[in-house]
């Protein structure tokens, strides 16, 4: 296993910053070396299939390459795409298809290759531990996720759903996906936003009393991320399990059930 | 050679009781939970946990959501159960519910009735529920939760009701 990481602007002020470590987070005692490595910026523009070099960074003497949204200029909902790359590999400044993350996995510790991921607004901020595994960029798949990171927040609180998108493999054209937020009881789509491969969808929500909520697309897969914010000094971020997770054993059939029977459901 | 035989020997030292890999060879004949936090000390602290059946059926399941709190030191010091056929289940963690305890830690399970087994045996079968869920907490009443969700080393609730 491999992983992207991201940059994007949500919007509203908050800025995204990624804080990569030269030192592989989980891993035994008896390893503590350093990986060598640098990291390429791509970005892809709205509507362009090419991926575009904007900035190529190395640890320069330090244990951390520290990026941040700002530094890239990138419109609301852009993405940035990471690639932790060999210090010996040229990258090109155009490409079709996205080179292949460099695996830091330096043991047989479970845990993914994570970066700390920092959304900040004015004196407020917040951060969790994540990635975009490569073997996800590959597939265009569908997505489905929950509410529970909205759940018990005061009226004056407004919650951004996030869907990060990564598509590596080859595109002809940028197609319109639809991603959908409805009501998970009535089944009855809420409101409705577009996007394309490779950007974040932002949806900004405002209070929906214990409303159980559900957000889909039947046309990409993707990372849903939640930013709880409000305008002074509160931002909470975290990311919701994927489907997989609420299963021990047999996740990837428990997760085709599942999505499957939202999916038919789901206008 | 060598390289090989460290990583084999990396594997072992490094294997969790309950890997990726053996969830495909041996079937959990239970729920497996994360280990969650609470602190109550000037703090308040939300869970919000799965009904992980009607989640999988898309179709709202009244569950028992079992919930075994633990001191700071780990002894077990209460055990709260509430029904729920929501999708999420959502617990304002009290010192009433945590047993009088200020911080410790906590699981959730969640059980379902005899006619709910048999009649999803099949699928039940196939499947062991884990649960992640996510906990929230914040020391203002007027600010919003800052949410984790489950991150923990796994617990398991076995037939006989003991934690391990």
């Amino acid at each position: 296993m491999s992983e992207y990481f991201f940059l994007t602007n949500v919007g509203n002020e908050i800025i995204n910053t990624i804080n990569l470590s030269k030192f592989t987070s989980n891993r035994l005692s008896s390893l503590n070396k350093e990986i060598r490595f640098k990291v390429g910026v791509y970005i892809q523009k709205h509507d362009d299939i090419k991926w575009q070099k904007i900035d190529e960074v190395g640890f320069n003497n330090t244990n951390n390459i520290k990026l941040c949204s700002t530094d890239y200029r990138l419109a609301l909902g852009q993405l940035a795409v990471i690639i932790p790359s060999n210090i010996e590999m040229v990258l090109n400044d155009f490409y079709d298809v996205l080179p292949s993350p460099l695996s830091r996995k330096i043991d047989f510790s479970p845990v993914a290759e994570r970066a700390a991921i920092y959304f900040e607004k004015g004196k407020a901020f917040s951060s969790y531990q994540g990635e975009f595994p490569h073997q996800m960029s590959c597939f265009k798949g569908s997505f489905l996720t929950f509410d529970p990171l909205m759940k018990s927040q005061n009226s004056s609180i407004k919650t951004k759903m996030i869907l990060i998108n990564i598509h590596t493999k080859k595109l002809n054209k940028k197609e319109i996906f639809t991603l959908n937020m409805a009501n998970s009881l009535s089944n009855k789509i809420i409101l409705s936003k577009d996007y394309v491969h490779n950007s974040a969808c932002i949806v900004d929500i405002q209070s929906f009393n214990d409303e159980e909520l559900c957000f889909y697309s039947k046309d990409t897969l993707g990372i849903p991320i939640f930013i709880s914010y409000d305008e002074d000094r509160y931002l909470s971020v975290e990311h919701n399990h994927p489907p997989s997770e609420y299963f021990y054993n047999n996740k990837i059939d428990g997760q085709k059930i599942l999505k499957h029977n939202w999916l038919s459901k789901l206008p | 050679m060598k390289n090989l035989i460290q990583k084999l020997r990396n594997f072992n030292i490094n294997s969790r009781p309950h890997s990726f890999a053996l969830t495909k060879l041996k079937q959990i004949d239970s729920d497996i939970s994360d280990l969650f936090t609470y602190i109550l000390d000037d703090y308040e602290t939300i869970f919000i946990g799965e009904n992980s059946l009607a989640l999988m059926l898309a179709s709202p399941i009244e569950c028992v959501h079992i919930f075994h709190f633990f001191d700071k030191s780990g002894s077990l010091i209460n055990v709260h159960e509430t029904k729920s056929s929501d999708f999420h289940f959502k617990l304002l963690i009290t010192k009433y519910i945590s047993g009088g305890s200020k911080f410790g830690s906590f699981t959730h399970h969640i059980r379902y009735s005899n006619i709910i087994m048999i009649q999803y045996k099949k699928l039940l079968d196939e499947v062991s529920f884990q649960h992640r869920g996510y906990t929230g907490y914040r020391n203002n009443l007027n600010s919003g939760f800052s949410y984790v969700h489950g991150n923990f080393v796994e617990c398991i609730f076995l037939k006989i009701k003991k934690i391990n």
